[in-house]
C-alpha cells in the first residue's frame, strides 16, 4: 500500500500555498486573528487562525463561488492548489481521478438553522441549495464539477481520525486499480461550534491542555501509484488506524515523529513525550491551529520534509530529549505522522523518499 | 478497473420501519403493508405534514448490550450489528483474535453530535461535553468498536445518501485487500428534525405516502433504519467453520460532476458506476436477476434511473422499496442491500410500493406485484447529493454463470 506525492497544497492560518507553510515553519509562528463569537448566552472575541480562500477567485468563476460555503472554498482551494503543483512536478496522467476529504467537522454552515423552526414560511425563505450544502459531501460534489471528474468521490467524517483513514483509502483506491490518481486531503471551517468547544476546555496552561488556538484550512496531496520516476515528495508508504485503548504506539527504528498534538486529546503531550525518548519529535499544530483534520498539515509539513531534505524545529515545545529543537538533515529517515486520536484510537501516515521496506512505524498493531 | 475477488456476506442485521428484523420486514413487504406516519419525535413547522416512515419503538433493549447509548442513530447502529453477528454465529470472544473493522455510512450521526453544543450556548442548560464525549456518545462506528471490543480500523462515511452503499464498498476492499478479516460494515440513520425541514425546502418531500417511479410521483418520504452486513475473509470463514449467505461480488462508484442537487439528465455518472459494478464482479450484465433502485419517487433521480436500467438491462425487473421503508438516508444503501440478499434467497421480490401508473416519459416501469425471480446476482444502487452514485453488485454463489 504505497502512494507516489505529486502535488502539495495547502491553506491555513498560515497563509496560502505550500512555500507560504514553508515560511511558517520557519518562523515557528502563523498570524492570529479575532473573531467575534455571538450565542444567546454571551458574545465573546476568540483566537482565530484563519484560511483566506481569495486566491480563488483566480481560477475559479465567481458564480460558483457563489453558490458554495466556506468549507467548500477552503477545501476547493487546497485541491486546486495540489493540482496545479502536481503538474509543476509533471504528475504521470491517468485516466481516472478519485476525490476524498477527510473532515471533522463537515459542512457546520447552516445545517442547524433548520432546527428549532416556528412557521412553514421559516423554511421557505431557504434557498434550495442552502440545505444541501450542509450536506457533509457537498465539498467532494463542488470539487467534482470544477474539475469535470467522474471518478469515485467520498466525505469521510470520522472527527480527528478522518484524514489518516482518507488516506488509507486513496492508497487502498490506487492498489486495486479503482482510479489512476486520487487528490485526497483534510480541511475543517472555523464555526462557532469549535470556537465555543475551545472556550469550554480548561484554561490554557492547565496541567492536561494546550494552548492551542482554533484553526481552520485545508491540505491536499496529488497521488498516484508509484512510477519508474521518483515524485518530488517521496512516498506514503501505510496509512493507517487503530483503537489505541489509552497506549500510544511504541515508536521503532531511527524515525522522525511528527505528533498531532492539538488540545482534543488531553493526554497527546503525554505521548508525544513518550515517544521522544527514543526518537527525534516534532510538533507543528501551532502554525495550523487546533481542527480534527490538522494530520493533514502535519503529512503536507512532513512531505515538504522529504522534499527539501530539511526536518523543521518543532514549534511546539513538548519537553522531551528528542524534541527538535533547531532544523536537521532528514537523511534516509522515515517520517510517521502520529495522531492521539480524542476517542481513543490512534492514526499514523508513514512517508519516505524511497521505495524500501515498508513500516507503519511502530512495534505492533 | 479490474474484476475482484468476491467477499463473503456471512451475517446480516436490518431494522426499519417494515420490522425489526430482516425476516419480518421482507414478510412485511411480501403482504403490502407500508407503515407510515406524521412526525412524532420532533417538532416541525408545516403546515401539511410529510408522512415519514418511523421504526416502531421497542426496537432497542438495553440490556443486550455493555455500552449504554442514548442517541437513536447509535441504537439503531448497535441492535443491527448485534443481529448480524448473531447471524454470522459470532460473539465477542470468536472476534478476539480477528482484525476486525467497522465501516458504517451515516449522516445524522456525523453531525448531531454538535448539536447539543448549539442547544447548550442558545436554548437548553444540559452538561459540557468536550468533543470526543460527544464523538463517543454519537458515532455508531465507535459505538459498535466499544461494545464489541473490536480494535479497528473504523470509519465513517458522509456520502449522503450513498453512505451504506459506499461503506459496504470500502469494506470489501479492506477484506480484497488484507486489512481486515472481518468488517461490520452498514448504515444507519434516524429521523431528524433538520433532514425533514431541510427536504421541505428542496421541495423535494411527498405530502402523501411516496409512489416511486409512478406517473403522479411528487417526492419522496424520508424514513430511518439500520443494516449491517459482516464481510468475511474466506480464511476466516474457513478457520472458524463458518458459512457464507452471499457475497459482494463487484462495486463501483462515480461523481456526476454536474450539480449539487439535480443527477445528470444523462444518468452518464450512474451509467459508469454500474458498468465499474458490473466490470468488478466479472459478471455478464444478463446474469443481473433483478435491480433494487434507488427510487426515492423524486422525479428527476426516477427518470434518469429508468432510463439506464432499459438501456443496459432492457427488461430485467426492479423496484423501489422506498415505499415501505422511506428513504433511510445513509441507511438506504445498507438496508436495500440487505433486501436484496434476501430477494435472491427467496426467489422472489416484493411489488414496488406505492407504483400504480405507468409514467409513459420513463424508458422502463418497476414490478407492479411480488415477482418470481431466476439467477443468482442481483444489483443495488443508491444516488446521494452532489451527484455520487454507488452501486453494489451481490450474488448468492461466487462465481455467476451467464
Amino acid at each position: 500500500m504505497r502512494a507516489a506525492i505529486w502535488g502539495v497544497g495547502a491553506v491555513g492560518g498560515f497563509g496560502c500555498g505550500i512555500a507560504d507553510l514553508a515560511s511558517a515553519l520557519k518562523q515557528g509562528a502563523s498570524p492570529v486573528k479575532t473573531v467575534r463569537i455571538n450565542t444567546i448566552e454571551a458574545s465573546f472575541d476568540a483566537p482565530g487562525l484563519l484560511a483566506d480562500t481569495a486566491p480563488l477567485a483566480d481560477r475559479v468563476d465567481r458564480r460558483f463561488l457563489r453558490r458554495t460555503e466556506h468549507l467548500t472554498r477552503i477545501a476547493l482551494l487546497g485541491c486546486l492548489l495540489a493540482s496545479e503543483d502536481g503538474r509543476r512536478h509533471n504528475a504521470p496522467e491517468g485516466n481516472r481521478r478519485g476525490i476524498i476529504l477527510g473532515t471533522g467537522y463537515g459542512s457546520t454552515c447552516n445545517a442547524f438553522d433548520f432546527k428549532g423552526l416556528a412557521a412553514e414560511s421559516d423554511i421557505r425563505q431557504f434557498s434550495p441549495i442552502s440545505f444541501s450544502n450542509s450536506v457533509h459531501n457537498a465539498a467532494i460534489a463542488h470539487i467534482a464539477t470544477i474539475l469535470k471528474e467522474n471518478g469515485p468521490g467520498l466525505a469521510i467524517n470520522h472527527f480527528d481520525m478522518s484524514v489518516p483513514l482518507a488516506l488509507m483509502t486513496a492508497c487502498q483506491w490506487l492498489d486495486a486499480g479503482r482510479v489512476d490518481s486520487v487528490l485526497v486531503g483534510g480541511a475543517d471551517e472555523y464555526s462557532r461550534i469549535m470556537a465555543c468547544h475551545r472556550r469550554r476546555l480548561p484554561a490554557p496552561g492547565t496541567p492536561t491542555t494546550d494552548p492551542i488556538i482554533v484553526g481552520e484550512g485545508s491540505a491536499f496531496f496529488l497521488l498516484t501509484r508509484p512510477t519508474d520516476r521518483p515524485p518530488p515528495y517521496g512516498y506514503i508508504e501505510s496509512a493507517t488506524t487503530r483503537v489505541m485503548n489509552r497506549q500510544p504506539p511504541e515508536p521503532v527504528g531511527d524515525a522522525v515523529y511528527f505528533v498531532g498534538v492539538d488540545g482534543f486529546n488531553p493526554a497527546a503531550d503525554q505521548h508525544a513525550r513518550r515517544i521522544g525518548k527514543t526518537a527525534a519529535v516534532g510538533v507543528y499544530s501551532p502554525l495550523y491551529g487546533q481542527l480534527p483534520a490538522g494530520t493533514a498539515f502535519d503529512v503536507a509539513v512532513a512531505a515538504l520534509s522529504v522534499k527539501t531534505g530539511i526536518v523543521y524545529p518543532s514549534v511546539r515545545g513538548v519537553s522531551t530529549v528528542g524534541e527538535m529543537k533547531a532544523a536537521q538533515n532528514l537523511g534516509d529517515r522515515r517520517i510517521h505522522c502520529v495522531k492521539p486520536g480524542a476517542a481513543g484510537e490512534w492514526g499514523i501516515v508513514s512517508l519516505a523518499d524511497s521505495l524500501t521496506c515498508a513500516t507503519n512505524g511502530v512495534k505492533s498493531d | 478497473m479490474r474484476p475482484v475477488d468476491p467477499v463473503a456476506i456471512s451475517g446480516i442485521g436490518c431494522i426499519c420501519s417494515a420490522g425489526h428484523t430482516l425476516n419480518a420486514a421482507m414478510a412485511s413487504m411480501f403482504r403490502g403493508e407500508r407503515r407510515f406516519g406524521p412526525p412524532s419525535r420532533f417538532r416541525h413547522p408545516l403546515t401539511t405534514e410529510c408522512p415519514v416512515f418511523a421504526v416502531a419503538e421497542g426496537f432497542f433493549v438495553p440490556e443486550r448490550f455493555e455500552q449504554p447509548a442514548t442517541v437513536r442513530t447509535v441504537q439503531l447502529a448497535l441492535t443491527a450489528a448485534a443481529d448480524a453477528l448473531a447471524d454470522a454465529g459470532l460473539d465477542r470472544t470468536g472476534l478476539a483474535d480477528k482484525r476486525v473493522g467497522v465501516c458504517i455510512g451515516t449522516n445524522v450521526g456525523g453531525s448531531i453530535s454538535n448539536q447539543a453544543i448549539l442547544g447548550e450556548d442558545e436554548e437548553t442548560p444540559v452538561p459540557y461535553l468536550t468533543p470526543d464525549q460527544r464523538f463517543r456518545a454519537a458515532s455508531p462506528s465507535l459505538s459498535i468498536a466499544r461494545e464489541f471490543h473490536l480494535s479497528g480500523p473504523l470509519q465513517t462515511i458522509a456520502t449522503a445518501c450513498s453512505a451504506g452503499t459506499d461503506a459496504i464498498g470500502l469494506a470489501a476492499l479492506w477484506i480484497q485487500s488484507g486489512v481486515c478479516d472481518l468488517v461490520v460494515a452498514g448504515g444507519m440513520d434516524e429521523l431528524y428534525e433538520i433532514t425533514y425541514n431541510g427536504f421541505y425546502s428542496l421541495m423535494n418531500s411527498h405530502d402523501g405516502p411516496c409512489r416511486p417511479f409512478d406517473r403522479h410521483r411528487k417526492g419522496l418520504n424520508l424514513g430511518e433504519g439500520a443494516a449491517v452486513m459482516i464481510l468475511e475473509s474466506a480464511d476466516s470463514l474457513a478457520r472458524r467453520g463458518g458459512r457464507s449467505r452471499a457475497f459482494v461480488l463487484g462495486h463501483g462508484s462515480t461523481s456526476d460532476a454536474f450539480h449539487l442537487t439535480t443527477p445528470s439528465p444523462d444518468g452518464k455518472g450512474l451509467r459508469m458506476a454500474i458498468e465499474e459494478a458490473i466490470r468488478t464482479a466479472a459478471i455478464p450484465p444478463a446474469a443481473v436477476a433483478f435491480i433494487n433502485a434507488h427510487g426515492t419517487g423524486t422525479p428527476d433521480n426516477d427518470r434518469i434511473e429508468a432510463h439506464q436500467f432499459n438501456a443496459l438491462f432492457p427488461g430485467a425487473p426492479f423496484l423501489s422499496t422506498k415505499g415501505y421503508t422511506g428513504h433511510t438516508l445513509g441507511a438506504a444503501g445498507a438496508v436495500e442491500a440487505a433486501f436484496t440478499v434476501a430477494c435472491l434467497e427467496q426467489g422472489r421480490i416484493p411489488a414496488s410500493a406505492g407504483f400504480e401508473t405507468p409514467d409513459p416519459d420513463l424508458a422502463a416501469h418497476p414490478v407492479s406485484e411480488p415477482t418470481d425471480i431466476s439467477g443468482t446476482a442481483a444489483l443495488s444502487e443508491t444516488l446521494a447529493f452532489g451527484g455520487n452514485n454507488s452501486v453494489l453488485i451481490l450474488g448468492l454463489k461466487e462465481m455467476i454463470s451467464p
